[in-house]
C-alpha cells in the first residue's frame, strides 16, 4: 500500500477541501510534516484512521460529530469527508468515508448521518453494501489491528515494552506475521472435523438402526465431544486464572513501587528531621561563640595592651589586696593587724605612677588567657561549614521529600494492599495449577476415548459399504490429515518468524541505542514479550529492566521496523511526534534510519522536534515537506501549503 | 574582677536606644543568648570604628550588679576594659554615658550590615574588625599613654 493523496474536506480543522499530494519516490520515502502543536498534525494522522476503519478507530470515546469542523457546522448543512488514493498489489484504489451533517444554531456538536464507505478499485466503483462487507475488503488491504504498527505516535509505542503486551497486541503481531490466517484456517477444519465425525455417527447409527455397537460407538463419541467442551472450559478458566495472576502481578509490582517511595519518603523525612535537630544544636554552638564575640572582635586591641607587660604588682594581687585590706581576717583565717594592713598599702603605692596602658595590660593579658579568641574564632568556621552543609542537605532533603510526593500522589501506606495481592495471587496461582491439572487429566482421558472411538467407529464403518459412509469418512480423513499440517506449519511459522523478527529487532536496535556497547540484542517469547539480552548474558523483559523513555521509544521502534521489513505487507509508516524528549544521540540515529523504514514514511513533527541542521542529514530522501498553519482568519481552520 | 576594680559603677544599668534591634538579633533570631553579649560585641565595633550614636539610650537592659555568675566575668571584663578606653578620666557616670552611646553606634552598624546581608556575617564582621584595628590603635595608644589609670 502507498499513498498517493489524501483529500479532507471540513474534518476537524481542516475546513473547505484540503488536499494533500503524498507521492513518493523510491529513493525518496520521506514526507515531512511541520506543524505547532494543535494546527493539525494529530488531525491528519486520524483522518487517515477515519478513512480506512471509521470514527470507532480515531479513540475510545470519539464520536462521529467530534470530526465535524466547528465552521463549516456554524455556516450550513453540509458534508464531510476523508478520501485516500493509493497504490497496492498492483491496483488503484480510492476509499472515500463521509458523513453528512446539520448546520448548528449555537456551539454545541452537530447531528450527523450515518458513515458512508466508498471504494473505488482501479476505476471501478466496489459494491459493497453492509459495514462488514467494506470493512471485510478493507482488512485484506491493511488489517485494523497490524495498522498500530504502520500508524502510530513516537511517544506511544513504549507500551509494546512496558509491561507484557495484552491479548490484542498478540493478535496483532500474528496478523502482520500471517500467522493468524493459519490460526483462523485451523479453528475452521477443527470445526468442520468435528462437524464430520458427529455426521458419520449420525449416519452409522441411522444404517444400524438397533445395532448396539453404533450405539455404544454414538455414545463414546459424545463423551468425546463432552472432554471436549470441558477442556475448552478449563482452557477459558485457565486463562481467566493467567490474567488473574498477570493483573496481581501488575498490581504488586506498581504498589511495591510505591511502597518503596513511601518508605524512601519516610526515610527522607526522617533525615529531613534529623537535619533540623542538628540545625538546632549548630545554632546553639553559634549563640554560644556569639557570647565570646566581644572578646573576640576586641582581639587585636587586646593583642596590642598585652605587649607592654604586667603591671609590677600583677593584676589578680592587686584584686586581692584591694580586698584583704577592707577586712579583718585572710582567707586562711590569720587575722590581719595594722603591720600586715601596712605591708598591703605599701604594695599598692608601688603600682602607683604605672602607665593606664601598662594597666590595661595586665587585664588584656589575663582576658587573652581565659578567652582564647584566637581558639574561639577558629571554632566559628567549623560551625559556620556545618551550616552550610547542614543547609544544603536540608534543601536536598525537602526536595526529595517533594520528588517522591509527587511520585507517590495521594497513595497511602499500601502495606495492606499489597498483603492483599499477595493472597489474591497466590489464590489466583492455585487456581491455575489446579485447571491446568484438571486439564491434564480430561486431555489424557480425552486422547484414551479419541482412539477408542476412531478405533471403533472405523471398524463400524468398514462394515457399511455405503457411498455416503465412505465419503463421510474419506473426508473426515482428510479433513484430519489437514489440521495436524497447518499445525505443524504453524510450529514451524512461529518458530521463524519469531526469529527472524528478534534478529531484525536486534540489529535495528543495535544501530539506534545510544549504549550500543551494553546490549546484545532483543529476545521474544512464545507470548511475544519482549526481552533484551545485555552483553553481560542476562536476558529480562524489557519492562523489567525499566528503561528510560528514550531506550523504550529505541527498542519498540526497533521491533516495529522488524515486524515491516520481515512482513511482506507493504504499507506506509506514519509517525507522529517521532522525536518526543529523545536525546540527541537516540534523536540523530533515529533520524538516520528513518529512510529505512519502509517505502513511504510520513513524519508529522512540530518544530521543536526537528530543526533544519536534523533533516539536513535525509534530505535527499525527502520527496516533499508541508506546513501546517492555523489560518489567519479562522481560528477553527488549518491551511496547509508545500514548502519548496 | 573585683567590683571596687571596676571602672563603672556596680550599679550602672545598661541601656539602649535601639530596643528592637535587641529584640529582633535576640529574641526573635536568637542569635545571642543574653541582651549583655550583643551589648559588649555593639561596643566593641562602637569604639573601633569611632562611632557613637545620637540617639539617647532610655530602655534597660539589665544592671551590672546582676551579673553576678562566675560565666559573665568574661563579658563584664570586655566592658570594663573598653570602658576605661572610651572614657579618660574618673567620672565613672560620664564613663557610663560614653559607653552606652559607643554600644549604640556600633549596634547601629551591625544592624545596618545585618538589613544589607540578611545574616550576621560574622566572617565578614570580625575580617573588616582585623583590618581597622591597626588604624584605630595608634589614636588609643596616644589616649592611654598620657593617663594614669582610673579604677581606684
Amino acid at each position: 500500500m502507498k499513498i498517493r493523496e489524501l483529500v479532507a474536506q471540513n474534518f476537524r480543522p481542516f475546513y473547505g477541501r484540503q488536499t494533500i499530494d503524498l507521492h513518493t519516490e523510491e529513493a525518496r520515502p520521506i514526507i515531512l510534516m511541520k506543524a505547532l502543536n494543535d494546527v493539525g498534525k494529530t488531525s491528519l494522522f486520524k483522518a487517515i484512521q477515519f478513512c480506512l476503519y471509521g470514527s470507532k478507530a480515531t479513540g475510545e470515546k470519539v464520536k462521529v460529530f467530534q470530526h465535524i469542523n466547528r465552521t463549516a457546522c456554524s455556516q450550513n448543512d453540509g458534508m464531510t469527508f476523508v478520501k485516500l488514493s493509493f497504490d497496492h498489489d498492483d491496483k488503484s484504489y480510492d476509499i472515500i468515508r463521509s458523513v453528512e451533517f446539520k448546520k448548528t444554531p449555537d456551539d454545541s456538536f452537530p447531528e450527523t448521518g450515518a458513515e458512508i464507505v466508498e471504494v473505488i478499485e482501479d476505476g471501478k466503483p466496489i459494491k459493497l453494501e453492509t459495514t462488514r462487507e467494506q470493512n471485510e475488503y478493507i482488512e485484506t488491504i491493511l488489517p485494523e489491528d497490524a495498522s498500530q504498527f504502520f500508524l502510530f505516535d513516537g511517544e506511544e509505542i513504549q507500551k509494546y515494552t512496558r509491561h507484557p503486551p495484552g491479548e490484542n497486541v498478540k493478535e496483532a503481531i500474528e496478523e502482520v506475521l500471517g500467522i493468524r490466517e493459519l490460526l483462523n484456517a485451523r479453528e475452521d477444519l477443527d470445526s468442520v472435523t468435528r462437524d464430520l465425525k458427529h455426521e458419520l455417527d449420525d449416519l452409522l447409527v441411522e444404517h444400524s438402526e438397533h445395532d448396539k455397537e453404533a450405539i455404544e460407538v454414538e455414545a463414546i463419541g459424545k463423551e468425546v465431544s463432552g472432554l471436549r467442551e470441558k477442556i475448552k472450559e478449563l482452557d477459558d478458566r485457565i486463562e481467566q486464572a493467567k490474567a488473574n495472576v498477570k493483573s496481581c502481578d501488575e498490581t504488586l509490582r506498581k504498589n511495591t513501587t510505591i511502597q518503596e517511595k513511601i518508605e524512601q519518603r519516610k526515610q527522607a523525612e526522617s533525615d529531613r528531621d534529623s537535619i533540623k535537630e542538628q540545625m538546632k544544636t549548630n545554632e546553639d554552638k553559634l549563640r554560644e561563640f556569639n557570647e565570646h564575640l566581644g572578646v573576640i572582635l576586641m582581639a587585636p586591641l587586646l593583642q596590642e595592651l598585652s605587649k607592654t607587660g604586667r603591671a609590677i604588682v600583677p593584676h589578680w594581687k592587686r584584686n586581692a589586696i584591694a580586698v584583704l585590706i577592707q577586712s579583718d581576717r585572710c582567707i586562711c583565717d590569720r587575722p590581719i593587724d595594722d603591720s600586715i594592713r601596712q605591708r598591703f598599702e605599701r604594695q599598692l603605692e608601688k603600682d602607683l605612677g604605672v602607665s593606664m596602658r601598662q594597666y590595661l595590660g595586665d587585664q588584656a593579658t589575663d582576658l587573652l588567657l581565659s578567652a582564647q579568641p584566637s581558639a574561639l574564632e577558629k571554632g566559628l568556621y567549623d560551625i559556620l561549614t556545618q551550616r552550610s552543609n547542614l543547609v544544603s542537605n536540608l534543601v536536598l532533603t525537602e526536595q526529595k521529600v517533594a520528588d517522591l510526593s509527587k511520585e507517590i500522589g495521594d497513595s497511602k501506606d499500601l502495606g495492606a494492599d499489597i498483603i492483599a495481592a499477595a493472597d489474591t495471587r497466590n489464590r489466583a496461582a492455585a487456581d491455575l495449577e489446579k485447571y491446568s491439572d484438571e486439564q491434564r487429566t480430561k486431555r489424557a482421558e480425552q486422547d484414551v476415548k479419541s482412539a477408542e472411538y476412531r478405533r471403533r467407529q472405523q471398524k463400524l464403518a468398514e462394515q457399511f459399504t455405503d457411498e455416503d459412509i465412505k465419503n463421510k469418512k474419506t473426508h473426515l480423513k482428510s479433513s484430519e490429515q489437514c489440521e495436524t499440517g497447518i499445525k505443524e506449519a504453524i510450529d514451524k511459522l512461529v518458530e521463524k518468524s519469531k526469529k527472524r523478527v528478534a534478529d531484525l529487532a536486534s540489529e535495528i536496535f543495535l544501530d539506534l541505542t545510544n549504549a550500543p556497547k551494553l546490549y546484545q540484542g532483543i529476545e521474544i517469547t512464545d507470548e511475544y514479550e519482549l526481552k533484551i539480552k545485555t552483553v553481560g548474558g542476562i536476558t529480562r523483559p524489557v519492562w523489567d529492566q525499566m528503561p528510560s523513555a528514550g531506550q523504550s521509544q529505541m527498542i519498540a521502534t526497533s521491533f516495529i521496523a522488524a515486524l515491516n521489513r520481515y512482513t511482506a505487507r507493504e504499507a506506509p509508516v506514519i509517525i507522529d511526534t517521532p522525536i518526543g524528549r529523545l536525546d540527541p544521540i537516540h534523536k540523530k540515529n533515529l533520524i538516520k534510519f528513518y529512510p529505512d523504514m519502509g517505502p513511504q514514511v510520513i513524519i508529522l513533527y512540530q518544530p521543536n522536534e526537528l530543526g533544519p541542521e536534523d533533516i539536513a542529514p535525509i534530505a535527499k530522501h525527502v520527496s516533499s515537506e508541508w506546513l501546517f498553519e492555523r489560518d489567519p482568519h479562522n481560528p477553527d481552520a488549518t491551511l496547509i501549503r508545500r514548502m519548496e | 574582677m573585683n567590683e571596687s576594680s571596676l571602672a563603672i559603677d556596680v550599679n550602672f544599668m545598661f541601656k539602649t536606644a535601639n530596643p528592637e534591634i535587641y529584640e529582633e538579633l535576640c529574641q526573635k533570631k536568637k542569635l545571642f543568648r543574653l541582651e549583655i553579649h550583643l551589648f559588649a560585641s555593639a561596643l566593641a565595633i562602637g569604639i573601633l570604628n569611632k562611632t557613637c550614636s545620637q540617639k539617647k539610650p532610655s530602655h534597660d537592659i539589665v544592671r551590672l550588679n546582676q551579673l553576678l555568675k562566675e560565666e559573665h566575668q568574661e563579658v563584664k571584663d570586655v566592658i570594663n576594659i573598653l570602658s576605661q578606653i572610651a572614657y579618660v578620666g574618673s567620672d565613672k557616670r560620664a564613663r557610663g554615658d560614653a559607653i552606652l552611646t559607643y554600644a549604640d553606634g556600633g549596634l547601629e552598624i551591625l544592624w545596618k550590615d545585618y538589613q544589607a546581608q540578611g545574616i550576621l556575617d560574622l566572617p565578614r564582621i570580625l575580617g573588616d574588625s582585623k583590618k581597622k584595628w591597626p588604624n584605630r590603635i595608634p589614636d588609643l595608644s596616644h589616649i592611654l599613654e598620657e593617663n594614669a589609670p582610673t579604677s581606684e
